[in-house]
């Protein structure tokens, strides 16, 4: 029959008519983007260098940023950021809040997980030796630079959530369910890995940076002090010897913390942080102060040891890459400036105040928490007036550097150390802010009060002035002015020795010396001057004991680093979290206008803290999901 | 002329010359079909003798009959022959209703027609006229209307009111579960479905079995809607005419609290919570109001009406003529519609924000016979659409009467005074503005839009039967292109408040400007988009009969399309780039003697989307077919059974759509290789910056299509020759679904969800529909249609990870079921919350906790603690597992009738407390929440709502059984009133019929919920669904 001949015939020709049409669905051109492309060349390999550093978590990033979970500052009810609401007590299992597990949103800039990060370094390590026109030498360099972000990042994690799975190399894209489901490693082998890393990259870094292009990248001295701050929170209490995590055990019951105290933790800690001080040191870190000239409104009073001191402390912060910055976040991120605005106070009169919010302020706690004049807490100092110390005063011109002569405020305002004043604005007091020196009226319906309902306004009476440039204008956005913010400082790292030195071998001058730095810097008497003067401390000679000496360690670096991201995380390692961190914040009625009203003290917004629950953060439900080869925190 | 038709006519003829001798009993009467048209030519016979005639050109006739037991036969080619006796008649109209057989005789499958009693596949087809209803949406009219089609539209928004559909259901969780829709043969989007004039179409089909759509290979595997429109017949020109005009106005409104109940029942909100709290509404702004003073200062407004009218009108006209000779055959077509929305217009603005959509639609079908056996078709179409409307989305503004309270502010500001220094309208807000003005929202400015659709098509057919008999070939080439250019124009508007201010004279009130506007239009946003399609298509056909037993039939097909995205599509190589397919299909029948029958099909495809060897696939299939009554055994049951046919399908299919255009090439990676947001900064002066880069999928080179195998067994049933019975029984198993590859953690750090062909769904169903058809002796004729589809599915395989507990893994249940917390009640008191689990983690925080009468979750697992792994399969899918409708129509004389029912069952969805959450950020209050909401007076564990609040108070707001709703309804989709004027008018009017008709659109709906309109679903504040009444007039010419 022909007609199956026919039908083959036309098939046949229809079907070689198709296969001619083969190259008709080819339809992507070469050149699309691909992964390769960012290894073929120096300039391009940078965006993969720049992907790294990316993740790193910003403290200026405001709605996300660690500085703001703690008692240190407080905002109004009806404002809101993700420190504030983790401090709070809404963390939850299912929804972390400022979770670098599983990353974060925030307004203006979100936080990556951190484990993106992690991958992120192991491809530019795994790839880096294709790019053509590097040397050897600059390769390995980069590469030691992926590897101390990698033991960062991983050290972050293991901070917030204790052992973490160890991510040294990158699973492939085809990896089976079974290779991605990882364990967490114990908090010692988590610990021996980020040194390890560390001690590795620090051979291939360079001393120091010194182009000014590359100022923000990781060198020997920044990677020594991250290992020395690695090495101060292994021999810290939260991770050495604690006996609360005795029934912590993974999925395969092996034990994750090792609940032995080891004091041997606390030696490496000090050799660590001796190792960083001395690099820093000898590669031209110094402890900073101010020597340019002051402002018109204060150049005849920075004769006054107070008005230097105040000078000094200030812009160590705010002075961009000043001698005391080891690593300064050089990536103002998008959202840097809402730092500065939220804490900006508004310029009475100004046409506009869009970059002044008005509406962070710190805590009476905080304002507490600085020594006096003497250098000695409030309650140690036989000359403050400790149990009056919200009676209000009128303020005697001896206190003029600080306060308004004349004027009245609490007694808890005067006669305190130049970083209270460097730091804290309050009702009668000045603040050098907006380029200007202003005369501070803050009850409310006064010129620097709350006005009316509205929603800006300092909760607590009190303004930060630490973290804001003294130059910054807040008419306009691009009118404040930037620093890198200090993400390790030479000030630290005084305190890291001193804290692992004095735990390790009890008070010694060396322990002195290292907190003396600090504190003459600010215009603070010496240690030993201030606790053996028998007029003045009600605690005699606290800091020849051990214990006493921790504490005073203790309380200097929550002074010398308030505001800067660290208490969080520093109540936490040593364990007195629940101590600081479960009462509510306090502040006077800002909403009173006569002096009677508004110097009583109010609560200003709830900090809870369950202990020992919230020493880590919860791992995201989902996460335990997906790999249940991973155990959940205890109690959450 | 048909030969039969000559012979009946000849033989009338005949008779004729014999009516003479004939005696008794005259009979008179007319002959017409269902909608009053006169039938000529009709033949009337006394049964049984040679005695009869046919009807005139009017349909009249005249018979002279011996005896009242004569038995007149009425019969007419293409309808169904009628008997009755003649009784005591002298008149007898008799209306013939058209033959579902005759009309079906050929039945439109891909790419050919086959004859009806062939086809194998499981195809349904719907008469065109039935899909006419006064809206200008196709797409509406799908629900209950076609066995095997689920259907539902959420929306009233002209213009944005297309029905969502699916064959046999949602059979796969990946990017597209919605047909593929061929329009005389090109493939187009469900707008252009739309909007496609009913009037115009000449069959509509849907394809559900493998065998029906594996032609299309790697597009079929979601069903297949085939339409195609008109062409022109020889004879002289028809003209047809029909006008509508219709009210439409909404089936349901939202209640809200008046003013004083708003503020009392606001403060009450706020003291629930917090004792201290300070109260917003002052005693005298609450008596103030109650007591009508100045409505600037004690404003009372019901946005809704504020806003919104109570109805529009809507018109629609279409004109269309048909005729041609021997060398030409035309149709012709055009509809002009007006379509407006219910928005409000604002006084002192001279552009109009509301919606208002003209239409011009044009279809030119042309058929030229070149030669004996060479045909030319030239079909042209295209759809002008000019849209203006309001800035936001209409349903966004109907979504915006929750967003402000009756009390806080006027819509405007009306000073006695004011008009005078102002040229712009006083926008109410008040404070430090930031409060929602919907109003402002939708008179603040207006977008205009020119859309337009053009299709071009030609098409060659040659018939080779010179070469070997039943051969055919034939070409086309087919354009498509789409434009759309939008501008929307907008004023910032003024806000202002008003404050009290004391003045020597008393209280005085004073307006203050919150917010500097502009009074001018500010630059339009402009928004342009353009596409093209183009198909070409080449088809080899050839269909014998051998020996009279052995009918052999063969079709190849080679196909190319290619889809152009030449503005709009997105500025990423991948959105831009167009999409391809390529294929070569094939069709091969083969029965014996009218009772065997069997058929293979094949779609071999290739699509851009995948790698190299992945791009090409094999989609087989193969059906078998008895019809049993055709054999000789079952003579003796015909008269009862009519018809018997068995049907069974077996095949593959596949789906190339398996991710939105902006993820195509999987087996390349999608990387962002210079991404800003993933840069950083080094340097001195933070200026020494590189971007990044972000991997945005990993490539993936065995990606590939979705498979899907469909088996279909089929019954067809005729009764009495009067009723049909289809029922149909599939099995679907859907496999390679493309999709997230859930199990990898965050651990392995991956920017991009890892995804690959890893899903399996499988699906059940059956379609049901049932027709029937009756005529009386008295004239009165009736017609029944009803559907039924049932379809089912359950997840087998997808990427989830192992979950601790049974309930929370999605395996076994169907692709659209949803998760959610079993709620309880609402705590009783704080005694009850301490017995009771953890919430959330937020039982320590008073802030954001929850106290009594907020809503009480179990705790499933039983660990102590309420979270997300209590979520258990709560309620039914969302979308409906089942869709019916059932209607008939009727006539009688010159009056007839239809209606039709449409309903939906096994189907679930959740108020999102969110939305209608009274209070929060001063929003307005829905009546319902105010008149059963738990409080300290009304402590009832059951009430609508929690414990007032005036923020959101996210307990209450997780899905859970709380918000849980049945939404099934039953609703008279369509009822319509015609009357025919009679034909003498007519006559004398020169015009072949006159038909004027009531019909209305969704008049009522029987639901269990009644809050609004059980359609709409989750989407119950936006643009409601609309009842419409219209009256039409229809003129034949």
């Amino acid at each position: 029959m022909s007609f199956s001949k026919q039908l083959f015939a036309i098939v046949l020709t229809t079907a070689s008519f198709l296969s001619s049409c083969g190259d008709y669905l080819d339809i992507v051109p070469d050149k699309t983007q691909e992964v390769d492309l960012l290894f073929e060349r120096k300039e391009a390999a940078y965006k993969a260098l720049a992907t790294c550093y990316n993740h790193l978590p910003t403290n200026d990033a405001f709605y996300g940023s660690f500085v703001m979970a703690s008692d240190e500052l407080a905002i109004p009810s009806v404002q809101q950021t993700e420190g504030t609401d983790l401090m709070k007590g809404n963390q939850s299992a299912s929804d972390p809040i400022m979770g670098y597990w599983s990353g974060y949103g925030a307004t203006g800039q979100g936080q990556s997980s951190l484990w993106e990060g992690i991958r992120s370094c192991n491809i530019l390590i795994d790839n880096i030796d294709l790019v053509k026109d590097m040397t050897t030498v600059e390769k390995e360099m980069w590469k030691a630079e992926a590897q101390v972000l990698k033991a960062q990042f991983h050290f972050l994690l293991l901070r917030n959530y204790g052992p973490i799975p160890i991510v040294d190399v990158n699973l492939p894209i085809s990896a089976s369910e079974e290779e991605v489901k990882v364990l967490r490693n114990t908090t010692d082998a988590c610990f021996d890995y980020i040194v390890n890393t560390l001690n590795t990259a620090i051979k291939s870094l360079p001393l120091k940076v010194s182009s000014s292009n590359d100022f923000g990248r990781i060198d020997q001295v920044i990677a020594t002090s991250i290992k020395s701050k690695v090495l101060l929170y292994a021999a810290s209490p939260l991770f050495n010897g604690n006996s609360d995590y005795e029934n912590f055990v993974d999925a395969k019951g092996n034990k994750l913390f090792n609940t032995t105290t080891d004091p041997k933790k606390w030696e490496k800690a000090m050799d660590a942080s001796k190792e960083a001080l001395d690099l820093a040191i000898a590669t031209g870190f110094s402890l900073y102060t101010f020597s340019d000239s002051a402002p018109e409104f204060d150049a005849e009073d920075m004769q006054a040891t107070e008005v230097k001191s105040l000078y000094n402390y200030r812009y160590m912060i705010a002075e961009r890459w000043n001698s005391e910055l080891i690593w300064g976040a050089s990536n103002p991120v998008n959202s840097w400036w809402q730092f500065q605005a939220s804490l900006l106070m508004k310029k009475p009169g100004s046409s506009s105040v869009e970059a002044a919010w008005q509406w962070v302020s710190p805590t009476l706690r905080m304002a507490e928490l600085y020594y006096t004049k003497n250098g000695l807490p409030i309650s140690e100092d036989l000359s403050f007036d400790y149990n009056n110390r919200y009676e209000v005063t009128t303020i005697p011109a001896s206190e003029k550097f600080h306060a308004q002569e004349g004027e009245r405020t609490a007694k808890l305002h005067l006669g305190r150390e130049p970083r209270f004043y460097a730091s804290l604005g309050f009702d009668r007091g000045i603040n050098r802010t907006w380029g200007e020196k202003w005369n501070l009226k803050m009850k409310s319906g006064e010129i620097h009060g709350r006005k009316g309902f509205s929603n800006d306004y300092l909760a607590t009476g009190y303004s930060l002035k630490k973290m804001v440039h003294p130059d910054s204008q807040g008419d306009a956005y691009n009118k404040l002015i930037s620093y890198a913010w200090p993400t390790i400082r030479l000030g630290e790292l005084y305190l890291n020795y001193a804290e692992a030195a004095n735990e390790y071998n009890g008070p010694s001058q060396e322990v002195y010396d290292a907190l003396n730095a600090i504190r003459s810097r600010s215009g603070v008497n010496n240690v030993e001057d201030a606790w053996s003067n028998l007029a003045l401390t009600r605690s005699l000679n606290k800091h020849l004991d051990k214990k006493g000496l921790k504490e005073i360690i203790q309380q200097e670096r929550m002074i010398e680093l308030a505001f800067e991201g660290h208490r969080y995380h520093d109540l936490r390692r040593w364990k007195i979290a629940e101590n600081h961190l479960n009462t509510p914040v306090k502040g006077w009625r800002v909403n009173e206008s006569d002096e009677a009203n508004y110097y009583q003290i109010q609560e200003v917004g709830q900090r809870i803290f369950e202990s020992p629950r919230d020493y880590f953060h919860p791992i995201k439900i989902l996460e335990l999901t997906i790999n249940n080869n991973l155990v959940q925190n205890p109690d959450w | 002329m048909n030969p039969i038709l000559k012979l009946v006519f000849s033989l009338v003829f005949f008779l004729c010359v014999f009516e003479g001798q004939a005696q008794s009993i005259l009979i008179t009467g007319k002959t017409v079909d269902k909608e009053g048209a006169p039938l000529p030519g009709v033949s009337i016979v006394v049964k049984g003798s040679s005695n009869g005639t046919s009807s005139s050109f009017d349909g009249d006739y005249a018979l002279t009959v011996n005896s009242k037991e004569d038995i007149l036969q009425f019969s007419y080619l293409g309808f169904d022959t009628e008997e009755l006796i003649v009784s005591n008649n002298t008149v007898i109209n008799m209306v013939l209703t058209e033959s579902q057989e005759s009309l079906e005789e050929v039945q439109i499958v891909a790419f050919q027609k086959q004859k009806k009693s062939s086809v194998i596949a499981s195809i349904n087809t719907i008469k065109p006229s039935e899909l006419k209803q006064p809206s200008s949406n196709l797409t509406a009219a799908l629900a209950g209307r076609l066995a095997g089609v689920i259907s539902y539209q959420r929306s009233g928004e002209p213009g944005q009111d297309n029905a969502e559909f699916f064959i046999r259901g949602v059979t796969s969780f990946g990017y597209k579960n919605s047909p593929l829709i061929m329009i005389d043969g090109l493939e187009v989007t469900s707008n252009d479905l739309a909007r496609i004039d009913p009037e115009n179409i000449n069959s509509f089909s849907i394809m559900k079995d493998a065998t029906a759509t594996a032609l299309y290979g790697a597009r079929g595997a979601n069903g297949v809607i085939l339409v195609t429109t008109k062409e022109g017949k020889k004879g002289k020109p028809k003209i047809s005419v029909r006008i509508e005009n219709s009210f439409s106005a909404p089936t349901k409104i939202n209640q809200f609290l008046g003013a004083v109940d708003y503020m009392e029942l606001y403060n009450s909100a706020l003291r629930t919570r917090d004792n201290n709290a300070l109260l917003l509404y002052s005693k005298n702004k609450i008596e103030g109001t109650r007591n009508g003073l100045d409505s600037n200062i004690y404003p009372n407004v019901d946005w809704y009406s504020e806003m919104f009218r109570d109805y529009v009108m809507n018109k629609r006209i279409n004109l269309n003529v048909s005729g041609g000779g021997d060398i030409a055959q035309y149709y012709l077509s055009i509809t002009q519609s007006n379509e407006k929305g219910l928005l409000e217009v604002d006084a002192l603005n001279n552009f109009n924000n509301n919606i208002d959509i003209n239409r011009s639609n044009l279809r030119a079908n042309i058929n030229i016979n070149l030669s004996k056996t060479t045909t030319a078709k030239v079909k042209f179409y295209s759809l002008y659409e000019r849209y203006n409307g309001p800035v936001d989305d209409a349903d966004a503004l109907f979504e915006g009467v929750v967003n402000a309270n009756p009390a806080n502010f006027p819509k405007y500001y009306d000073f006695e005074d004011a008009d005078q220094y102002y040229n712009h309208t006083l926008f109410g807000n008040k404070g430090n503005g930031g409060f929602s003005n919907p109003y402002a929202d939708m008179v603040k400015g207006y977008k205009d839009r020119f859309r337009s659709t053009i299709l071009s098509q030609f098409q060659l057919e040659q018939d080779l039967s010179f070469v070997t008999e039943g051969l055919k070939v034939r070409a086309m080439a087919s354009v498509k292109s789409y434009s759309s250019n939008e501008n929307t124009r907008s004023f910032t508007p003024f806000f202002y408040g008003v404050y009290e201010s004391e003045t020597e004279e008393g209280v005085s009130n004073l307006l203050y400007q919150i917010q500097e506007g502009t009074e001018y239009l500010n630059n339009p946003q402009v928004s342009n988009e353009a596409n093209s399609n183009f198909y070409y298509e080449f088809v080899t056909q050839y269909s014998r009969t051998f020996n009279k037993k052995h009918d052999v039939g063969a079709l190849v097909v080679f196909n190319r399309t290619e889809k152009l995205n030449t503005i709009g599509g997105g500025n990423s190589a991948y959105t831009t780039l167009p999409s391809r397919n390529l294929g070569l299909s094939g069709r091969f029948t083969y029965a014996y003697d009218d009772r065997y029958f069997s058929e293979f099909n094949f779609g071999f495809n290739g699509t851009e989307k995948f790698a190299k060897n992945n791009r090409f696939g094999f989609f087989p299939s193969a059906g078998f077919g008895w019809n049993v009554s055709n054999e000789s055994f079952f003579e003796k049951i015909k008269p009862v059974v009519s018809l018997l046919r068995l049907k069974y399908t077996y095949g593959i299919v596949g789906n190339d759509a398996i991710s939105g255009p902006e993820d195509r090439f999987f087996y390349l990676s999608d990387v962002n290789i210079s991404d800003g947001g993933k840069g950083y900064t080094f340097g001195e002066q933070f200026n020494n910056y590189y971007p990044g880069y972000y991997i945005g999928r990993y490539p993936n080179a065995e990606v590939s299509w979705e498979i899907a195998k469909k088996a279909n067994y089929g019954l067809e049933l005729g009764l009495f020759k009067k009723a049909t019975l289809q029922v149909d029984y599939f099995t679907e198993e859907r496999s390679n679904i493309y999709m997230s590859r859930d199990y990898v953690p965050e651990t392995f750090g991956s920017t991009a969800t890892i995804k690959s062909n890893v899903g399996e769904v499988q699906s059940h169903g059956v379609d049901i529909s049932l027709d029937s058809n009756f005529s009386f002796a008295n004239g009165f004729w009736l017609t029944t249609r009803a559907n039924f589809t049932y379809a089912t599915n359950e997840i087998l395989k997808n990427g989830e990870p192992v979950y601790p507990y049974d309930y929370m893994s999605k395996k076994g249940y169907s692709v659209n079921q949803e998760w959610g917390y079993l709620a309880e009640r609402l705590f009783i008191d704080q005694a009850d919350i301490d017995a009771s689990p953890s919430q959330f983690n937020q039982g320590n925080s008073s802030e954001l906790g929850y106290l009594a009468g907020d809503i009480k979750y179990t705790d499933v697992n039983e660990d102590g603690k309420v979270d997300e792994l209590d979520r258990v399969p709560i309620g039914q899918p969302t979308i409906p597992e089942i869709v019916y409708g059932f209607g008939a129509s009727m006539g009688y004389k010159n009056f007839d009738m239809s209606f039709f029912f449409q309903g939906v069952a096994k189907q679930s969805f959740f108020i999102d407390p969110n939305k209608i959450a009274p209070f929060v950020d001063q929003g307005n209050a829905l009546s319902v929440i105010a008149n059963n909401h738990w409080s300290d007076k009304n402590p009832d564990p059951n009430a609508f709502w929690p414990r007032l609040s005036t923020s959101p108070v996210a307990n209450n707001e997780e899905r859970s059984t709380w918000w849980l709703r049945d939404a099934d309804f039953l609703r008279l989709k369509s009822l319509e009133i015609g009357y025919s004027l009679p034909e003498n008018l007519m006559k004398k009017a020169h015009l072949q019929s006159t038909r004027i008709y009531l019909s209305g659109l969704n008049l009522f709906a029987l639901s269990k919920f009644k809050l609004w309109d059980p359609e709409m679903g989750d989407n119950g504040l936006g643009y409601p669904t609309q009842r419409v009444v219209n009256l039409g007039l229809q003129i034949k010419l």
